[in-house]
């Protein structure tokens, strides 16, 4: 069932239950409003029934009240019976006959005097077939003399009117429920429409979305309510997935380009030495002085090779630290040469770059820690080769190491490009590369997996590692339990 | 002697164009980026470019499109070597009239001969 439908549904069935609320209280009150009425009428009626029987008794005229009594019978539906008497004595009686003579009836119109008078009122109970009659009754005195005025209905015409009137009562409340009820749809067709509406589009988003274009945004981010917040967070998810998958792009042509760019190296150096080869085999006199570059050749070529094998090994690292058996031994160990030795390696490096790199341990004696020293080693090497990558010659690359509490800090300082303050956090994330950061590197690119494996190895450690830049330059901390 | 200005940041294929072409009475300038390449340019005017598309600051691409749109560079020729192998980045290249597109690695004979020709 669609929600459109359930929502209208839902009004639906609320306003019929409002209808048939407010109906029941409609036709409640309009019936007690009724039988006041009907009682207060009957009173009324009574009431001028006495006024004319004290008028006529005054004047001393019966005509006037007999005549009178029997008119009512026809002018007022529902009365059965009406009378004025004088002890027993009948002075007007709806039914003519009955009057002037000695009262045959009790004041309930049952008990019955004589023989003829029983069968007057049997005759006349017969006529109204046994219709119960209820009476109001007054006493009147006019010249010291008490007279009794009652009128009687016929409870079933009471009954038969009230009821006629109450179902023209339902028959309106009906009609207005209904044509509430029909107007309530249209207007919870037309309001659930209003609602799916920034749904249909959300889902016209996701199916776009879902086949792969990336491209595709909601315009009604405005709104306040849900849909906007859902408009919005839609928005900022494809931004986010466009990002991810940019990342992927990016990881893609880094790990071709690192893949593709030694083994290219390593198979050019090949071609161009077989092509001297072949060319000494016609001029073998111009051999010796060819063998120093023959040489350099084959040691660029190791390095091509070595570049790789380091590649597969992060690749190995991270493969192993997303399964989560990577591993490392700790041993007992001073930092202190394991940072030397790190730093010795690149000393070549950097003087080639004209790049100042140097090391300074600011707490005189380091005390020991638990390491894998093999690990620290990468660590160190990883984060020195970053440094002297991103920085410009003339420039300067610092490693120190000092106590800092139970902790041994040691960072990797440079006066490079800097990192952006929004990149800080996501350095340490699988295949992020700073954007535009690679447009800086001369050389190798590097894959983005460096500070990811570098991270790992600090917190397998139990420390923790974080990069900071104040824009001239960055500084890379590891933080060591000791 | 002929002039041959080489774009290239990796210092490997720098090392193989130079021992290739130097024996052949070549004389090499290099330049990592298309910055410097720029400069150099104005500098020694050399006969042939021989570019690289992956660079630190820009692309060869954009170079070329650069030295193409200058009168004075009319006559230089232009080899591409990328490693870029996409029949469509060799087109979009040949679009920006380069003299030929090499891709990495490349083979000894066929280029010398072919640097040769385009020189003549």
């Amino acid at each position: 069932m669609s929600i459109k439908f359930k929502l209208m549904l839902a009004i639906d069935l609320l306003v019929l239950v409002a209808v048939l609320m407010f109906g029941s209280i409609l036709y409640t009150s309009e019936k007690t409003i009724l039988q006041r009425q009907i009682r207060s009428n009957r009173e009324n009626v009574l009431q001028s029934l006495a006024n004319v029987a004290t008028e006529s008794l005054l004047s001393d005229d019966s005509t006037l009240l007999i005549s009178y009594t029997a008119d009512l019978k026809r002018i007022i539906r529902e009365l059965e019976v009406a009378y004025v008497a004088e002890g027993r004595m009948i002075l007007a009686h709806t039914d003519k006959k009955l009057a002037p003579r000695p009262l045959p009836l009790s004041y309930s119109g049952q008990r019955v005097r004589t023989l003829s008078d029983k069968l007057l009122v049997r005759s006349k109970l017969k006529a109204t077939e046994g219709r119960n009659i209820s009476f109001s009754r007054k006493r009147v005195v006019v010249n010291g003399r008490a007279y009794d005025v009652a009128v009687g209905y016929s409870d079933l015409k009471v009954r038969a009117n009230i009821q006629a009137t109450l179902e023209s009562v339902l028959v309106r409340i009906v009609r207005a429920g209904l044509s509430v009820i029909l107007a309530a749809t249209l207007l919870a067709l037309w309001f659930s429409g209003l609602m799916i509406k920034p749904i249909r589009k959300l889902i016209k988003a996701f199916a776009i979305t879902g086949e792969g274009d990336l491209n595709y945004r909601l315009k009604d981010t405005r709104r306040r309510d849900e849909i906007g917040v859902l408009n919005r967070d839609f928005n900022k998810m494809v931004d986010k997935l466009k990002e991810l998958d940019q990342l992927k792009k990016d990881f893609v042509s880094s790990v071709t380009h690192e893949l593709k760019s030694p083994i290219g190296a390593i198979e050019s150096y090949l071609d161009l030495m077989s092509y001297e080869v072949s060319r000494s085999a016609k001029d073998p006199g111009s051999w010796p002085a060819k063998l120093p570059r023959f040489l350099e050749n084959i040691s660029f070529i190791k390095q091509n090779s070595n570049r790789l094998l380091r590649f597969i090994a992060d690749l190995l690292d991270a493969a192993r630290i997303e399964k989560g058996k990577f591993e490392i031994l700790k041993k007992p160990a001073q930092i202190e040469p394991i940072i030397q030795d790190a730093v010795k390696l690149f000393q070549e490096r950097a003087r080639a770059s004209g790049i100042e790199l140097s090391f300074a341990a600011l707490t005189e004696k380091l005390p020991q820690a638990h390491l894998d020293a093999e690990r620290i080693s990468q660590v160190l090497v990883n984060l020195i080769s970053n440094a002297l990558k991103f920085t410009p010659k003339g420039g300067k690359v610092t490693v120190t190491a000092e106590r800092s509490g139970s902790l041994i800090r040691v960072s990797v300082e440079d006066t490079g490009i800097g990192i952006p303050q929004a990149d800080l956090g996501k350095l340490f994330t699988k295949f992020y590369q700073v954007p535009g950061g690679r447009n800086n590197v001369v050389g190798p690119k590097g894959t983005g997996l460096g500070l990811y494996i570098v991270k790992s190895i600090v917190e397998a450690h139990g420390g923790r590692a974080f990069a900071e830049s104040s824009g001239k330059g960055s500084r890379f901390n590891l933080e060591l339990p000791v | 002697m002929k002039k041959v200005l080489i774009l290239e940041d990796e210092q490997d294929y720098v090392n193989v164009l130079t021992q290739l072409l130097e024996p052949e009475g070549f004389k090499i300038v290099v330049a990592n980026t298309v910055k410097d390449g720029l400069n150099l340019l104005e500098m020694v005017t050399p006969d042939l470019l021989i570019v690289d598309w992956n660079l630190p600051d820009r692309t060869g691409i954009e170079f070329i499109r650069e030295v193409r749109a200058q009168k004075k560079f009319r006559n230089i020729r232009i080899v591409m070597n990328s490693i870029r192998d996409a029949e469509s980045d060799q087109l979009t290249a040949y679009m920006e009239h380069v003299d030929f597109y090499f891709t990495k690695p490349i083979k000894p004979e066929v280029f010398l001969g072919k640097i040769k020709k385009i020189l003549e």
